[in-house]
């Protein structure tokens, strides 16, 4: 199964990683108590899907997975989960709640300060090669990568709910590399973007993400051919 | 490029634009599947109405109870029929299965990928495709990927627009009624675009 896993790998991953991707593919293979049923014949039960969740809910599943994370309760009108990766900084926004519990969607966020902006074109490029993620500029030509996940009704498996975590790790991994090479924004008269930087929000983590490393999510969730 | 940086206006915009999706897309929620009547959009065939609905008195059958993955895709088709569409079951062009579909008169197709030996595939790719006759501009697209949720545009080399909304049915899957909410949202995002683009 490993031969068809391993021509998705994009070529920056370590060894590591790659023991880490390994284990976690075992990981998910049925146990041998589970006997030669496939699991595609073996429909979850959907009684322990992620679902009507809440900002707690959300920080503890992104802590759980490595990730460092808080809430940012300072405006009552404007809830947002914060996660942090590596040197990445996000938000998870919260949809459909009711007084911030029972939401029924979430989505993943992170913006990077371009101070000539980015070529539009260069983000088309990459929303035309990626799937899960989003990418748009914003009125500052500062581009935006997004990723939306909808928990509504009877949700999604806790398993599936982990790997979009991981899912999202990947995007913005990937999305970073391909802005390393963005041409600045150009107006119509072909004259690089001056305009002002906005003004930061910065997220004020103290101390490491967790020790976790990440697995290359290819064979799960990325078109590999 | 000052890296890892965001924005106050990024933040208050995206929770603006919570606030409108929230408004605009309906999800096919508690309170309406009670009822027994899922609300239509378009061109939604009568006999869609009166679906059983996940985990209420009208039980399902053992063989539509527990996630869907997209290992088994009968049960995608029989959700994506349940959903009011009409729909069959193809193979795209590498032996992967496929399903195809319109919306408004709109061909569209829910391709399958992560699939080995074209079985036990892993995730879902709903695509549709606009041949426009003076292509879109990267203004209209990137106005589209700022506002809407779920399903994301782009152009191709002669600027024709795609649209494109990926569903991960990998693991322990989706619930079938989540399933069904993001079929529905497919729909309104798919006539939505039509507008945008002016099809």
């Amino acid at each position: 199964m490993f031969g068809a896993f391993l021509p998705c790998l994009r070529g920056r991953l370590s060894d590591m990683d790659l023991m880490f991707a390994l284990l976690i593919a075992l990981a998910a293979l049925p146990s041998p108590s589970d006997g030669p049923v496939s699991v595609a014949q073996m429909p979850s039960p959907s009684d322990s899907n992620i679902k009507l969740v809440d900002p707690e809910m959300i920080q503890a599943m992104l802590l759980d997975y490595g990730y460092e994370a808080r809430i940012d309760w300072s405006d009552p009108d404007d809830v947002v989960v914060e996660g942090y990766l590596d040197q990445t900084q996000f938000v998870v926004i919260l949809y459909g709640c009711e007084a911030w519990t029972a939401c029924t969607g979430l989505e993943f966020a992170t913006g990077y300060d371009f101070p000539q902006g980015v070529d539009p074109a260069h983000l088309n490029d990459w929303n035309r090669d990626t799937r899960f993620g989003a990418a748009y500029l914003d009125e500052q030509n500062d581009p935006v990568l997004t990723m939306d996940m909808n928990l509504a009704i009877d949700g999604i498996g806790r398993e599936n709910f982990r790997d979009w975590l991981g899912l999202w790790h990947f995007l913005v991994e990937d999305f970073e590399a391909h802005l390393d090479t963005a041409p600045p924004h150009r107006d119509e008269e072909g004259l690089v973007d001056l305009a002002e930087d906005d003004t930061v929000y910065e997220i004020g983590f103290e101390g490491h993400v967790h020790d976790t490393l990440f697995a290359d999510h290819c064979a799960h969730l990325w078109a590999c051919r | 490029m000052t890296r890892f940086l965001l924005t106050t206006a990024l933040i208050s915009g995206l929770a603006a634009s919570a606030q409108a999706q929230n408004s605009t897309i309906p999800t096919f929620d508690t309170g309406q599947s009670q009822s027994g009547q899922i609300p239509t959009f378009g061109t939604t065939e009568p006999s869609a109405n009166q679906i059983p609905t996940f985990g209420t008195a009208a039980a399902p059958t053992p063989a539509m109870g527990g996630n869907v993955l997209a290992s088994d895709p009968a049960r995608v088709l029989a959700l994506v029929q349940e959903a009011g569409l009409v729909a069959t079951l193809t193979v795209d062009g590498v032996g992967d299965p496929k399903i195809e579909s319109e919306v408004s008169e709109t061909p569209f197709g829910i391709y399958f990928y992560g699939c080995t030996d074209n079985t036990a595939c892993t995730n879902l790719q709903f695509a549709a495709g606009y041949d426009l006759a003076n292509g879109i501009t990267l203004q209209a697209i990137n106005d589209w990927n700022a506002s809407k949720r779920y399903a994301f545009a782009y152009a191709d080399e002669e600027f024709d627009p795609f649209l494109n909304m990926d569903v991960s049915l990998d693991f322990d899957g989706i619930g079938p009624e989540n399933l069904k909410d993001l079929i529905a949202l497919w729909r309104l995002q798919v006539e939505d675009f039509e507008d945008h683009i002016g099809w």
